[in-house]
């Protein structure tokens, strides 16, 4: 079926050629980095909710309620758009791990709801089990997808906030609103952005 | 050296396996976004892929979705190979490669 170079076509036409495959992959690219959204989302709710704890003595479960609230709609509506446009091979790996990853996120999130209750944990705690529950879904999600950006944003988010329980209590809440909030802004806009 | 590839070439079909091959593997896309993204008419679509399939680069699989009939398309392995040739060979003609 290969055919030799033509002799007709003039390094306009390649380059013309090469635009097109250029502009023709880029709605699919898009569709690949939809779910960075519901990341954005998390940042965003973290970072304002993190930092306006530091000033306004509060609970942070509300951010934590807003996360999983964010997360599940997001979900919703991003699988149900989703279907419409793609989907994975059925019986292949990918197909088994997205299968079973959201499994891996309600034991983690049942987990945490059942440590706050067994628990009489204090708000620093509370956000500092909230954040390293959430970072070991991102970790293992980015194990399993082979993206190994989200294991070392994961690993670094958990290191920061831990640094930041010992080291700076009194300022924690700024803290983790820089460690843990904004980086997940950033990598998300970088990768949204990135062509 | 790279060579051209003639089926791959023509304008549409090139489109069509540009989408395919930025999607990543184990990854099918819907006849309907191919259908939305590149402005073709069933009919039109349909033979490009049909050609593309009879040259081994794509599968393609209907089934039901939400009791509603749904046509999805995957590269193959050998298309994504055929495809990278084709797009080296143009990047070759540029004295890229």
């Amino acid at each position: 079926m290969k055919a030799q170079v033509p002799m007709s076509l003039s390094r306009d036409e390649a380059q013309a050629a090469l635009n097109d495959i250029q502009q023709a992959a880029r709605p699919a690219r898009y569709i690949l980095k939809a779910w960075l959204i519901s990341v954005l989302a998390c940042g965003v709710v973290w970072t304002i909710a993190f930092a306006v704890a530091q000033w306004q003595p509060m609970t942070p479960i509300w951010s934590a309620g807003e996360t999983i609230l964010v997360g599940v709609v997001c979900s919703f509506f991003f699988w149900q758009w989703r279907t419409d446009v793609i989907r994975f091979t059925p019986g292949s790996q990918s197909a088994f791990l997205h299968s079973r990853l959201p499994i891996l996120y309600g034991i983690l999130y049942a987990l945490f709801l059942l440590w706050q209750f067994m628990f009489t944990l204090s708000d620093m705690k509370l956000a500092t089990l909230w954040i390293t529950v959430v970072m070991l879904a991102v970790i293992t999600t980015g194990l399993f997808m082979k993206q190994w950006l989200f294991v070392a944003l994961g690993l670094g988010i958990t290191v920061m906030t831990a640094l930041g329980y010992w080291l700076v209590p009194h300022y924690f809440w700024l803290w983790i609103a820089v460690f843990a909030g904004l980086p997940l802004i950033v990598v998300s806009v970088y990768l949204l952005w990135r062509r | 050296m790279a060579q051209l590839n003639d089926i791959i070439h023509q304008p549409v079909r090139l489109r069509i396996m540009a989408i395919l091959a930025a999607v990543s593997t184990e990854r099918q896309v819907t006849f309907s976004f191919l259908k939305g993204t590149l402005g073709l008419t069933d009919g039109n679509l349909g033979a490009h892929l049909h050609k593309l399939e009879e040259a081994g680069f794509l599968t393609i699989t209907k089934t039901f979705v939400r009791q509603k009939p749904q046509t999805y398309v995957e590269i193959t392995e050998k298309g994504r190979q055929a495809f990278e040739e084709h797009r080296q060979a143009l990047q070759e003609l540029l004295g890229g490669a």
